[in-house]
């Protein structure tokens, strides 16, 4: 890594160096199964509470309800199949909107093939949800419905508040869940404040470690499990606990909600300060979603004339490491649905570029990535 | 950078070309791998079987990875979409039965292969095909592969002398019983893969199927018809059909049925007898040949006629620009039209065209 100008935080961010020697040191000090009935099962589930503690502090709520997970994917799947299967049988109404991550949209389309009704929110041309059309598309019945609060494509930021305060008044039995794994790390994550029942929460996007994560669940909600069988999490999620995993992940979370203001403002300078590099130097460059609130890591640019996997192998070779739309677009084949969804053609979302920040991020390298990025879209153009 | 000369190797998951990648590695090239992602199944599933699997680019990207070079996937499923695919369902709809894999090596593998290896400053392109490139004389020259039961020289007959300059074909020396082994000598996971067998876009139905689900509703029953223009039977679409096909040509006759002609317009298909389908002569277009200049009128040539077929011996015309006549010494059997006629010299593809029509060998008794 050390040679290489990575930008690439919103698919993964390194963790934390206290993360990771906090990780290595309860893999030594905490081997046990946090079940057993002896004292190393005991100190096991310990570093397991406090994280939870750790957690639910972070976001406003009590430690029950905080369940951990394997990370986002498995937080939001558990949230869609595992909050509606029990609402509004037999057939629950799922409302979701059409920018979410994968894992929710997948995860709705699941429910829709076992007799759930999807509805999709539309969202505008920068990404945005009108809260007043969200409420008349969820009409009175909707189960559950799934905002994210920054998506993680381009970044824009939902008016969630907004969202959930209007859903509740017109659907006064509906569920709401935010996706926040990309929102954590810049912006405010207060279960009450969102007004949301549910909160998705990814450990590698925020400084901890991959394959852990939380979801959030209010108090009162009944879950139907994903994973079953040995009870953990008060039955709402089995599996031996991956201790020093969530260790990690509770100091994560606690360290990354105490510098969110600072990373903000570093962040926010960094990211335009890539984009006034870039946008000197080229032409038709645009940002996606630029009339929207935007989370301050994230830069969605798309190049007119140029195909992003192109530009994507030009830079690799020159050591800058970004992305085009979703990092979890490996399986994917078709223009990001994200990219679609706010009006953009095949061919522009085809030709967009996602760089993003951490806290390691320094001023050299954006402008050394700011560069190579001018060179490459010049170089492609010139190819045409 | 480095000194090394550089070349980009076509990936597809198999074991040829991951062979392919790993002596171009071991002989000191600066190895580039990529995929080429061409197909995403009909309704935008990947498939499971054939080509382009998720498993494929998975085995390509590992093999990459033990060979400790670069991997890239290339998104070209639109372009092979409307180059290959589409022009493929047309022949057929039109009458023809093209080669997809021709199509594709013209249109799509070999020449954007070579635009992202020449966007990346690599000077040469490898594939795994079974055929080879020597140099004689300062000239490139195209040849079979050593595995003659493995031979692919037949689809890269359209390869002119420039292509051939800076186009690789590590494994062409070798028979498969050879790759396979030195896949496991490597450790390649790939070693023992199986083959895919059929057109890569193409499930486990087969063409039929594929061809019954994309023409649909424009596909026109129609009658089968013998030499003498009775009906024999009748069939679900002129398109399903092609030249010397015997399976699922529903017919009441006695003795076996070869469908001899097919008009999708007037939704015919006719059947005869084995000895109807015999051809002496052979015309077709769009040729070319690989050393840029024709071969001397009445020059005798080895023609194939299908990939799988065995050359038979014959004289070579060039009729008008960029066409051409073949008089064989012996008949073929079943000529296709979209089919490519490809002319070779010994082991040496001198060049071909794609058939447009054939003439019945008057000899031929039955």
């Amino acid at each position: 890594m050390a040679d290489l100008i990575y930008l690439d935080h919103a698919a993964s961010t390194p963790p934390f160096a206290e993360v990771i020697d906090l990780i290595a040191e309860t893999l030594r000090s905490s081997p046990a199964n946090p079940t057993g009935a002896h004292t190393a099962a005991r100190a096991a589930v310990r570093v397991v509470e406090d994280a939870r503690e750790q957690v639910a502090a972070a976001v406003g709520v009590n430690p029950g309800e905080v369940v951990f997970t394997s990370g986002g994917s498995e937080a939001d799947n558990t949230a869609i199949l595992g909050l509606a299967a029990v609402r509004g049988r037999p057939a629950p109404t799922i409302a979701v909107s059409a920018i979410e991550h994968g894992a929710v949209l997948e995860a709705a389309r699941e429910a829709e093939s076992l007799g759930a009704e999807l509805r999709i929110i539309e969202v505008d041309d920068d990404g945005l949800i009108d809260p007043t059309r969200c409420a008349s598309i969820c009409r009175s019945d909707t189960a559950l419905a799934s905002v994210m609060l920054v998506n993680n494509e381009v970044g824009v930021i939902e008016p969630i508040a907004e969202i959930a305060g209007n859903l509740h008044l017109a659907s006064p039995g509906a569920v709401i869940h935010t996706d926040a794994a990309q929102a954590f790390s810049t912006q405010p994550i207060e279960r009450a404040s969102l007004e949301v029942d549910a909160i998705t929460i990814s450990g590698h996007k925020i400084g901890g470690p991959q394959g852990v994560g939380a979801l959030i669940v209010r108090d009162g909600l009944e879950l139907r499990p994903l994973i079953r069988g040995g009870g953990q999490e008060l039955g709402r999620r089995a599996g031996t606990h991956n201790v020093a995993g969530i260790a990690g992940f509770g100091l994560a979370v606690e360290m990354a909600a105490e510098r969110r203001n600072d990373f903000a403002k570093r962040a926010r300078s960094l990211t335009e300060r890539a984009w006034e590099l870039i946008a000197s130097k080229v032409d038709g460059a645009v940002v996606n979603g630029s009339g929207a609130p935007r989370a301050p890591h994230i830069l969605s640019l798309r190049f007119e004339g140029i195909r992003a996997e192109d530009a994507l192998v030009l830079l690799d070779r020159e050591g800058v490491c970004i992305s085009s739309g979703a990092s979890c677009a490996s399986g994917a084949q078709k223009p990001s649905h994200v990219l679609s969804a706010m009006g953009c053609s095949a061919p522009e979302a085809r030709s967009t570029l996602r760089l993003s920040v951490g806290w390691s991020t320094t001023e050299v390298e954006i402008d050394l990535a700011a560069e190579a990025i001018c060179v490459a879209v010049a170089t492609l153009r010139r190819e045409k | 950078m480095t000194d090394r000369p550089s070349v980009m190797v076509a990936m597809s998951g198999g074991v040829d070309s991951s062979v392919a990648a790993a002596l171009l590695v071991d002989r000191g090239y600066d190895v580039t791998g990529v995929t080429l992602k061409l197909w995403a199944g009909a309704d935008g599933t990947p498939p499971t079987s054939g080509c382009c699997t998720a498993a494929d680019a998975s085995d390509a990207r590992s093999v990459a990875s033990l060979l400790g070079i670069p991997y890239y996937v290339f998104d070209y499923q639109d372009e092979f979409r409307a180059g290959v695919v589409d022009p493929v369902i047309a022949g057929y709809a039109s009458g023809v039965t093209p080669n997809p894999c021709i199509e594709c090596n013209r249109l799509i593998k070999l020449a954007l292969l070579r635009e992202r290896a020449s966007l990346l400053g690599c000077e040469f392109i490898a594939t795994g095909h079974h055929a080879r490139v020597m140099t004689t004389n300062g000239r490139p020259r195209l040849l079979r592969g050593c595995d003659r039961a493995k031979d692919q020289s037949y689809v890269l007959y359209m390869l002119d002398e420039i292509s051939l300059r800076s186009l690789l074909l590590p494994i062409g020396e070798m028979t498969k019983t050879q790759v396979r082994a030195t896949a496991r000598r490597l450790g390649l996971r790939t070693a023992e893969k199986d083959e895919s067998q059929d057109v890569c876009f193409v499930g486990d139905g087969g063409m039929r199927a594929f061809l019954e689900t994309e023409l649909a509703d424009r596909l026109v029953a129609g009658e089968v018809l013998d030499r003498a223009g009775a009906t024999v039977g009748r069939h679900r679409g002129a398109a399903l059909f092609t030249i010397g096909q015997r399976r699922g040509v529903g017919v009441s006759a006695a003795g076996r049925r070869f469908v001899t002609a097919v008009d999708p317009a007037s939704g015919t298909v006719r059947v005869g007898s084995r000895a109807e389908l015999e051809s002496r002569v052979v015309e077709a277009d769009g040729v070319s040949w690989v050393s840029g200049l024709p071969p001397e009128d009445d020059s005798q040539v080895m023609v194939q006629i299908r990939y799988a077929s065995d050359p038979l011996p014959g004289r070579v015309f060039s009729t008008s620009q960029g066409s051409m006549r073949l008089e064989l010494d012996q008949s073929a059997w079943a000529v296709a039209p979209g089919q490519a006629a490809v002319c070779y010299r010994g082991d040496e593809v001198i060049g071909g065209g794609t058939i447009r029509r054939s003439e019945p060998d008057a000899t031929a008794t039955g």
